[in-house]
């Protein structure tokens, strides 16, 4: 696999650049100064290893727009392939594609297996700066050379950093003299609990005091309270004996005052049963005295109700005279008038039939006057017709009937002889005829003469009018009606308007005559009426009259004068009533009181002072006294049956109290014998002795409590630190960091021995596997100083690599020239690439210039070490040097020249 | 005597004893290892009082040291005092770890207890309503190293219708073991009693069927050691011989396992192995599901995952994880290691073979490995100064090989296994 091209799409000042097609083996690229050399170089390691992030040491040959671009075309015989790195985090993103042949997705990996960034700047891809470097990372401790054979060997890591780490790791448990490390935490902490478990122990250690001390007081325990009972035995029984003792003196001194005071008792009570003085003979009349007492209540009430009936009878006389008097009537009037119903009947029926009788008359009197003037114009009416007519007859009607039959027969006679008139209505007469109707009609309805005959009057005048207007034509006259004419008093002439009219006025005389007679009968019948009313009215009076005399009433008096007599004389005899209804209640209750009063007097006489005569208002005072004077005496009674009560039970007691006495006394002195106290012997001794025992029982008691308050305080404190549950936390604490630390040496010793290990490993190898790379290198540096070197060494204790010169003279890289300095350097770059085997074994070896500190021989020396290198690596080498390129051109056949221009304008 | 008896056989309570080997961070872990002797000694009472024991038989080491804590003396008492209100009877042979010299509170125990003295073999008969049912017969240890054969002091009253015999010892002297009070089987066989309940071995064993010698293990698993079940031994006994049951009195199991790592390729398919093998200890606790356990975990074989597991803190991280997992499962387990073991998958051999760096390793080490002197001084140059730093009692001794060998792997594995900076 060989890098063809290269390739800057977006890449600092490169953008848009290509450098190739490269060599398989040795490429020179000629170029000024600003033509991008060192560009190329560091953009070959940054798409193999990826760019620089900003802020970096290293240029980051940043573009704007869309990042850096570049591209690295490899080739080999099965096709081409294209590794492209854009921008991105982490470096950027590399894709691989294929030109040619399949596609190797893991390329870049294949390409750098074993190479790191670090070591591929330093060994593959490196300018004059970086010439120094691989001594200065030696000396810090990366060693490019070890790395490089663990990448040979295939390890992905070197050696050198897992020892690294592995010493970190072991370190980081305990480092001999390191602080804080986690061993000396542990332990530091081992050491705490421990300390505090001491502590504990030494506690411990006083609670063993405590229980020895304990065991012995629990054995003295028995013996103490042993005592202690006993003495507390003795001390209840004295303490029984001396408190019954004390208590049966003390009963015995009670029942002795009580009986003193049980007989003092008896002894007034007698005396008061003595002083009583009982009324035997009240008391025996008690029973009747008190009926008496009961009733007396009653006859107390009954006089004052006495007292208060006289003034209501005086109150009845009095008023007795005063409605006599009012009255006006002497007292047969009173005694007869008014003592029944039927005069008041009767009063009330004169009153109504007199008032009736009156109103008649004076109704009838009026009809008479109404009659009497209708008659009169009834008379005026008929005159007035008749006169005209010339009838001036006593019978007025048998005229006019004489006239209307000879009207008739000359209206027959014309109607035979001339024909029939033309009928035709004359209209006033109708209207008269009709109002004469109306009016007569209304005034029968309405009794109105007058009107009626007015109408009637009307009626006539209608009718006459209306025949006279029948009778216009006139005719030829026979006989019998001229006849006719002559009884009418009518012209031959007369036609037949005046047959009409006569025979109107003949119709009107006629109604005129009947109404006259009619109120000439009227005005008779009223005139009837009226003298029978008069009669009646008389008549009733006279009877009421009659009435009032029967009764001593008089003549004169009105039904409603004797109507207010009568009404005086019913009071006068109701209060005459009540006066004697109550003279005789008076009289009957006086005498009930008087036979109380008798029998009180009788009874109470004996026992009180009682007024004689005794009276009415005496009652109360001697009923009171008497009262008063027997509750006295049965209060006296009871009293002395009280007395005679209490008295028995005193006796009763009495006698018990001296046998509780005698029971007492016995008992003291069976106490005092109990305790060997006979004759002789108190309740002081048995007290004294008493005494004794409680200090006995004290001393045993104080001994006891104190045993038992020191056994409790022990077994409190014990117990106390039965509770604590410290120790047990503090050995499984402890049981934990044992734990831990056992482990932690542990891990301590697998990390350091594995680190040791490695150490040995690398010093084996350094031994035995790194000569040949020094000796490459040695061979390259010789060939490079034309001999003037001889050989090189590189230390393992040491940083620096030493150069032996012809004379064996060894001289450390620090004491060489800049020149030779580089060429030792550029010679191990060499060395190690060509011991390197397969590793990085596709990656173009890049050199920018590396050898201008060169003198020109050990130049000619050092391109045909490139150029052997060349042989087996690919190489590019840049250069701006025209002559280093023409060194290369004569010493390496096959060289490719590549000639570059400078960048931008 | 006649009738039958049953009774509740314990031995190495070992009351508060400090748990070692174990790294408990979280505090409900530390709360219940704290308590768990006595909790143990609690659910021995309760087994007694379930089954209506006739008595309790403790056969040495009730107490974990000579100058035991207070707590567990009145701990003890408090549950002497329940075992005598529910009228069951305690006898106690005192151990190597609390013998008659022990010091002691001075607390005074309930009346229905009986130790057994120090001096001789002790002959007490069990009463049951004044009829004697069964003699015990036992013997206390004076001091902690009691090497005297007591066994041969111990012999069955012919009148005895049921013996028992209570002894602390290392029956056939158990390497392991204290040399206490050693016996062999025919010395107590000779005894001729119906039932040996025997102490000192905290794993529980039968040594004999005709007659039941029996080891009833402790009632507490005190290390990660002592894994498994753990309790006492129920037993009724007649003159046909006796019925053995065995119940669990731990609060908190240990747990040990061994997951292989081969075939899982990263640390989330590590973890999965690790949760399976936490929640097959949850499901299976020995006779006593439902109890909290700790767990140990050894990660084993070679593995794609080493190179993961050998990064910085990736094994802390891993651990951390898991133990939150334990916690929350119900009984909670609590993982107190995981042990990196595996190996990367690099074929020894093949780079043993070869001409390079890691051959030259890998030859390093083989050389090393075959030079027990050697191997044992190059560890021992760099153990030095960090074993100097510890105290003595700290102190132990590296497993030279195994550190060479996990050195070359993690080396190898950190040169060839490491991804390319």
């Amino acid at each position: 696999m060989r890098l063809r091209r290269i390739e800057a799409v977006r890449y600092g000042r490169l953008a848009g650049a290509t450098l190739g097609d490269l060599s398989d083996q040795l490429t020179v690229v000629l170029g000024p100064n600003e033509a991008g050399k060192s560009t190329y170089t560091s953009l070959v390691r940054h798409v193999l290893f990826g760019y620089p992030a900003a802020g970096r040491k290293e240029p980051g040959y940043f573009t704007g727009g869309d990042g850096r671009l570049a591209r690295l075309v490899f080739e080999d015989g099965d096709g081409s392939w294209v590794v492209e790195r854009s921008e991105g985090p982490h470096g950027g993103v590399v894709r691989t594609r294929a030109l040619a042949g399949v596609e190797r997705p893991d390329l870049v990996d294949e390409l750098t297996q074993g190479v790191s960034a670090l070591a591929y700047r330093i060994v593959f891809g490196f300018g004059l700066d970086d010439m120094a470097a691989i001594e200065e990372q030696r000396a810090a401790g990366d060693d490019v050379l070890s790395r490089l054979y663990a990448a040979s060997a295939g390890l992905r890591v070197s050696p050198h950093e897992v020892r690294a780490a592995l010493e970190k790791d072991a370190g980081e448990v305990y480092t001999p003299g390191g602080r804080k490390r986690e061993l000396n935490t542990l332990l530091a902490e081992l050491r705490a609990v421990r300390t505090e478990e001491r502590s504990l122990k030494a506690q411990t250690e006083a609670y063993s005091t405590d229980r020895e001390r304990l065991s012995l007081l629990r054995e003295q325990l028995p013996e103490l309270r042993d005592t202690l009972e006993r003495s507390r035995a003795e001390l209840t029984a004295l303490a029984v004996a001396v408190d019954r003792g004390d208590e049966r003196l003390a009963a015995i001194d009670t029942q002795e005052e009580s009986l003193i005071g049980l007989r003092q008792e008896r002894r007034r009570l007698i005396e008061e049963l003595d002083a009583i003085e009982l009324d035997e003979a009240l008391l025996g009349a008690g029973p009747e005295l008190d009926a008496l007492l009961d009733e007396a209540p009653l006859y107390i009430e009954q006089a004052r109700e006495i007292a208060a009936s006289e003034a209501s009878l005086a109150k009845a006389s009095a008023r007795v005279g005063d409605v006599v008097g009012r009255s006006g009537l002497d007292e047969t009037a009173l005694s007869m008038f008014g003592d029944n119903h039927d005069d008041a009947s009767m009063i009330e029926e004169t009153r109504e039939a007199l008032q009736r009788l009156q109103l008649q008359t004076d109704n009838r009197a009026e009809t008479v006057a109404r009659a009497a003037a209708a008659a009169a114009q009834a008379r005026t009416a008929a005159e007035r017709v008749l006169v005209p007519l010339g009838i001036v007859s006593e019978d007025p009607a048998d005229a006019i009937a004489e006239r209307l039959a000879a009207l008739e027969a000359l209206e027959a006679s014309r109607a035979d002889a001339g024909g029939r008139a033309a009928r035709s209505f004359d209209a006033p007469s109708l209207i008269l005829l009709a109002s004469g109707v109306v009016a007569i009609v209304t005034g029968v309805l309405v009794r109105e003469w007058t009107t009626a005959g007015l109408g009637a009057v009307l009626v006539v005048i209608g009718l006459w009018f209306l025949v006279r207007a029948r009778a216009g034509v006139p005719t030829v006259l026979d006989d019998d009606a001229r006849v006719a004419l002559r009884v009418l008093g009518l012209e031959q002439d007369a036609g037949t308007l005046d047959l009409s009219r006569m025979r109107r006025s003949l119709e009107a005389a006629r109604t005129a005559v009947a109404a006259l007679e009619a109120a000439t009968a009227a005005h008779d019948e009223a005139v009837r009426d009226a003298a029978l009313a008069r009669g009646a009215l008389e008549t009733r009076m006279a009877l009421w009259r009659s009435w009032l005399a029967e009764r001593g009433l008089s003549p004169d008096l009105s039904p409603a004068g004797a109507a207010t007599a009568l009404a005086s004389a019913r009071e006068a005899r109701m209060a005459r009533q009540t006066e004697s209804e109550l003279r005789d209640d008076i009289a009957r209750r006086i005498s009930a009181l008087d036979r109380f009063l008798e029998r009180l007097a009788v009874a109470a006489t004996p026992h009180i002072e009682v007024p004689s005569p005794m009276t009415r208002d005496a009652l109360p005072t001697v009923v009171n006294r008497l009262r008063e004077r027997l509750v006295e005496a049965r209060a006296r009674a009871a009293r002395a049956e009280e007395l005679r009560r209490e008295i028995r039970p005193a006796d009763a007691r009495i006698a018990a109290e001296e046998e509780r006495l005698e029971k007492a006394r016995a008992d003291v002195r069976e106490i005092l014998e109990r305790f060997g106290l006979f004759e002789g012997g108190t309740l002081e001794d048995l007290r004294l002795r008493r005494h004794a025992a409680e200090r006995d029982e004290a001393d045993a008691s104080a001994a006891f409590e104190a045993l038992v308050g020191e056994i409790s305080a022990l077994e409190a404190r014990l117990e106390q630190g039965a509770r604590e549950q410290r120790s047990a936390e503090l050995s499984l604490t402890e049981a934990g960091l044992v734990e831990r630390v056992t482990d932690a040496v542990d891990r301590h010793l697998v990390a350091a021995c594995a680190a040791r290990l490695l150490a040995d490993a690398q010093q084996r190898y350094e031994r035995e596997r790194q000569p040949e790379v020094v000796r490459e290198a040695g061979r390259l540096f010789s060939t490079m100083t034309q001999g003037r070197y001889q050989s090189l060494t590189v230390p393992l204790d040491s940083g620096r690599i030493e150069a032996f010169d012809c004379q064996a003279a060894a001289r450390t890289s620090d004491l060489l020239s800049r020149g030779t300095a580089e060429q030792l350097y550029l010679a191990i770059r060499l060395g190690l690439i060509a011991r390197s085997g397969a590793v990085g074994s596709s990656l173009p070896v890049l050199m920018d210039d590396v050898l201008v500190n060169f003198d020109p021989e050990r130049r000619t020396g050092a391109v045909e070490a490139i150029a052997q290198l060349a042989e087996e690596r690919q190489v590019v080498f840049f250069t701006c040097h025209p002559e280093t390129a023409q060194v290369f051109r004569d010493v390496a056949d096959g060289c490719t020249l590549l000639e570059i221009g400078r960048i931008g304008p | 005597m006649s009738g039958s008896v049953r009774f509740v056989h314990a031995a190495d309570l070992h009351l508060d004893a400090p748990f070692k080997g174990v790294d408990a961070e979280d505090p409900r872990v530390r709360a219940a290892l704290i308590a768990a002797t006595v909790g143990a000694l609690d659910t021995l009472v309760e087994v007694c009082i379930e089954r209506r024991a006739d008595f309790l038989v403790l056969a040495g080491d009730v107490y974990n040291s000579m100058d035991a804590p207070l707590r567990t003396e009145f701990a003890f008492r408090d549950a002497c005092a329940r075992l005598d209100a529910a009228g069951i009877r305690v006898f106690v042979a005192r151990g190597n770890h609390d013998p008659a010299s022990s010091r002691s509170a001075g607390l005074a125990l309930p009346a229905n207890v009986h130790v057994f003295s120090a001096d001789e073999v002790e002959r007490v008969v069990y009463e049951r309503e004044g009829r004697p049912i069964c003699a015990l017969y036992g013997r206390s240890f004076r001091t902690a190293a009691e090497t005297a054969n007591f066994a041969a002091g111990y012999a069955r009253d012919p009148g005895d219708e049921l013996a028992i015999g209570v002894l602390h010892t290392n029956v056939g002297d158990r390497p392991g073991h204290g040399p206490y009070a050693p016996c062999s089987i025919g010395d107590l066989r000779a005894a001729h009693m119906d039932y040996w309940a025997l102490g000192h071995i905290h794993k529980p064993e039968v040594l004999s069927q005709d007659p039941p010698i029996v080891y009833s293990g402790c009632t507490q698993g005190l290390h990660p050691g002592e894994t498994g079940d753990r309790g006492c031994t129920v037993v009724t006994l007649d003159r046909h011989g006796a019925t053995l049951e065995r119940v669990s009195t731990a609060r908190v199991v240990w747990a040990a396992a061994t997951v292989s790592a081969v075939g899982l390729d990263d640390i989330d398919a590590v973890r999965g192995a690790l949760l399976a093998e936490v929640d097959r200890v949850v499901r299976d606790t020995g006779t006593a599901p439902g109890t909290p356990a700790v767990l140990r975990i050894d990660l084993t074989g070679r593995s794609g995952a080493h190179a993961a597991l050998a990064r910085p803190k990736a094994l802390d991280d891993l651990l951390a994880d898991i133990r939150g997992a334990g916690l929350s499962r119900d009984p909670w387990v609590w993982v107190d290691r995981v042990r990196d073991r595996t190996m990367p998958a690099i074929d020894l051999d093949l780079v043993r073979s070869g001409s390079d760096f890691a051959a030259d390793l890998v030859s390093l080490a083989d050389s090393l490995l075959a030079d027990s002197d050697a191997l044992g001084a190059y560890v021992g140059a760099l153990a030095q100064p960090i074993l100097g730093t510890l105290d003595s009692k700290d102190l132990f001794e590296p497993d030279a090989r195994d550190i060479i060998e996990r050195a070359r792997d993690l080396a190898l594995d950190r040169l060839m296994a490491e991804e390319r900076r």
